[in-house]
């Protein structure tokens, strides 16, 4: 894994938003080849989101060729509601960029046939051609999407049942009451987010220090589904200080060392506009060896 | 101009960008969608109908706010509403149109205390009609000089006309009608509606700001406008009456009483904003989700929620109206000034 350690929450959405910029625009996106990614919700990547919606707005990104696939939704709020995350994604980021509705995929959770939905999806991903980058968070609790712990590591879309830590956590977003809070979402499984061919996990924050802490200190265990991308080829770990706090500090030490290579991963910033000065200009490019 | 139903759906779809709309209260920076003459929600569009914007209008930075509702125009352009004539269609028509400069999209022709025979001729003349490039809409007619009381408003009165004009002083043992603003006889669910001319000549500022504190979501700008509205100095006709125009003030001739205010809506509302200090979001309510409410018809009227119907108005930060829409679709607009 490549750790990723910035000093702040903002630093880090920054980090995590270049890093995705200049994968879509080095990947070449275009009508035949679509760039994939998976994408979370929460308020760990809004600072990402703001930072994304601010290169579209600068002309650097475009989500034309770019196709969505969240990770979860829960089962039973309807899609309006101001807290399922059809409108999270609407309001912090689909709304402000040029992306186009049929582009984007969120589970139903008011699918007929919940089941039927949750395969659905597996398919849509499969004929997407596969998640090229997967971003996502963590809990509380170690988990990655709905996976509570306890989730197998090969698990595939489904619904799951929420575990307490995870209803808790939620509540702030239901004025605190508990009853209000769905019970039951929709999520890709660990097994899911493992097929993708890069990973890509946000955390920030001493609240999910300890989780961090269990995800990449620790070994693979099921209690602790993040701890599954340890044996993903490509994973990028993308945190603040604060989340770094139960970590060893010769850890923290090696991979702030790092930072001086990671760093060539997000510099140069690629954009558009060069791209498009590049073509006009290919004709006359100098020679260099 | 037809409106809603299911054919709407192959309609196009409007996106109005870099605006800020008046929208539950306060001014959001959000994108205004319509569809078929109606407020469209975008993120149903977006994700039930995966549908975008057919097309896209910058509205500069601009305020959108909801089209202005008039309750209470005496007439304008020379158009008298009391006038007894043959052809009261016309001069309303002429009205509605003119006033679209002005950001109204909707109003209530109103006619003054007049003989019965004048109230036989001119109502039946006055029909309920959709705003549009022709002009703004008509929503019914309304009548002044209401002596209201208490009594009055269990009754069912729910308006007061021009608070403080025509009616006794304020007094701390006797508050008159002036006292029906924080009354606790209005029956549960009601609220006390009234008009108030912010024209800088028919009440003083402090006065409007003692009402506008005392009950704000009552207010209700009204013009109160006469024939006189858009014309020049000099002598008009107002039903029964002679007036004298001198600049923005309008005298019954050869008095010094007041006659009606000849000041167009978006210049009440920037000196009601001016004179008692509150919000823009508040200043454009009070000329439009206040007498939407008052009227009943907030669902389709007065704001700016989904549904409700694509009357609004475009303004610069002074409260200048710069374009006005009706059913989405621009019926005025200012000219450029410049390249």
């Amino acid at each position: 894994m490549k750790l990723i350690i910035l000093e702040n929450y903002s630093q880090a959405s920054e980090w995590a938003a270049k890093y995705i910029r200049n994968r879509i625009i080095q990947f070449n996106p275009g009508p035949d080849k679509y760039f994939t990614l998976g994408l979370p919700t929460g308020s760990t990547p809004l600072g990402c989101y703001q930072k994304l919606i601010e290169y579209y707005k600068n002309g650097d990104l475009s989500f034309k060729y770019v196709k969505t696939f969240n990770m979860d939704e829960y089962v039973g709020l309807p899609q309006e509601h101001p807290e399922s995350y059809h409108s999270f994604m609407w309001n912090n980021f689909f709304k402000h960029i040029d992306i186009h509705p049929e582009n984007t995929h969120i589970l139903d959770g008011n699918a007929a046939d919940l089941q039927a939905e949750c395969d659905a999806f597996e398919e849509k991903i499969q004929a997407a051609g596969g998640i090229e980058l997967f971003v996502g968070g963590i809990g509380p609790d170690g988990h990655i999407a709905f996976n509570e712990p306890g989730s197998s590591l090969v698990s595939r879309t489904r619904v799951k049942t929420l575990a307490m830590d995870t209803i808790l956590a939620n509540a702030r977003f239901f004025d605190g009451d508990l009853a209000k809070v769905p019970t039951m979402a929709l999520t890709v499984g660990v097994g899911t987010v493992m097929d993708a061919r890069e990973v890509m996990i946000l955390i920030t924050g001493a609240h999910k220090a300890f989780a961090l802490y269990k995800a990449i200190e620790e070994g693979v265990n099921h209690m602790w589904t993040v701890s599954a991308f340890q044996q993903h080829p490509r994973t990028v770990f993308v945190c603040d200080e604060d989340a770094t706090l139960e970590l060893k500090v010769k850890t923290v030490k090696y991979f702030k060392g790092l930072m001086l290579v990671h760093n060539k991963l997000v510099d140069p910033l690629y954009s558009i506009k060069e791209k498009e000065i590049q073509k006009s200009q290919s004709a006359k490019k100098p020679y260099s060896d | 101009m037809m409106r809603g139903g299911q054919c709407t759906a192959w309609a196009p779809v409007l996106q109005f960008t870099n605006c800020r709309i008046l929208r539950g209260g306060v001014l959001l920076r959000e994108d205004l969608w319509v569809r078929g003459g109606r407020i469209l929600d975008p993120e149903k569009l977006f994700f039930e109908e995966r549908r975008v914007a057919d097309k896209q209008r910058d509205c500069g930075g601009c305020i959108l706010a909801p089209g202005f509702i008039d309750v209470q125009i005496n007439g304008g352009f020379g158009v008298d509403f009391s006038k007894a004539t043959e052809d009261v269609g016309s001069g309303v028509a002429l009205v509605a149109r003119r006033i679209l400069s002005h950001g109204v999209t909707s109003f209530c022709p109103t006619l003054i205390t007049s003989p019965p025979e004048v109230y036989h001729k001119v109502l039946p003349q006055i029909s309920v009609k959709s705003g549009g490039p022709h002009g703004a809409g008509v929503l019914g007619h309304s009548v002044a000089d209401l002596k209201v009381a208490e009594e009055a408003v269990q009754s069912g009165a729910t308006f007061i006309t021009h608070l403080f004009n025509a009616m006794l002083p304020f007094h701390h043992r006797d508050p008159g009608i002036v006292g029906l603003l924080t009354s606790d006889q209005v029956p549960p669910g009601r609220c006390i509606f009234y008009g108030m001319i912010a024209d800088g000549i028919h009440t003083n500022p402090a006065a409007l700001r003692i009402a506008h504190r005392a009950h704000p979501q009552g207010l209700v700008l009204v013009t109160d406008a006469v024939p006189a509205l858009g014309l020049g100095n000099g002598r008009h006709t107002l039903g029964q009456q002679e007036v004298e125009v001198d600049g923005l003030t309008a005298y019954v001739a050869g008095t010094k009483t007041l006659s009606g205010s000849i000041a167009p809506m978006d210049v009440c509302i920037r000196h009601f904003l001016q004179a008692t200090g509150c919000s823009v979001e508040l200043a454009l309510e009070a000329a439009s989700l206040h007498p939407a409410q008052l009227l009943g018809l907030e669902k389709t009227k007065g704001s700016l929620d989904f549904g409700s119907d694509a009357d609004f108005v475009v303004l610069d930060d002074t409260l200048h109206v710069q374009a006005t829409y009706i059913s989405g679709e621009l019926v005025w607009q200012a000219e450029k000034a410049g390249p």
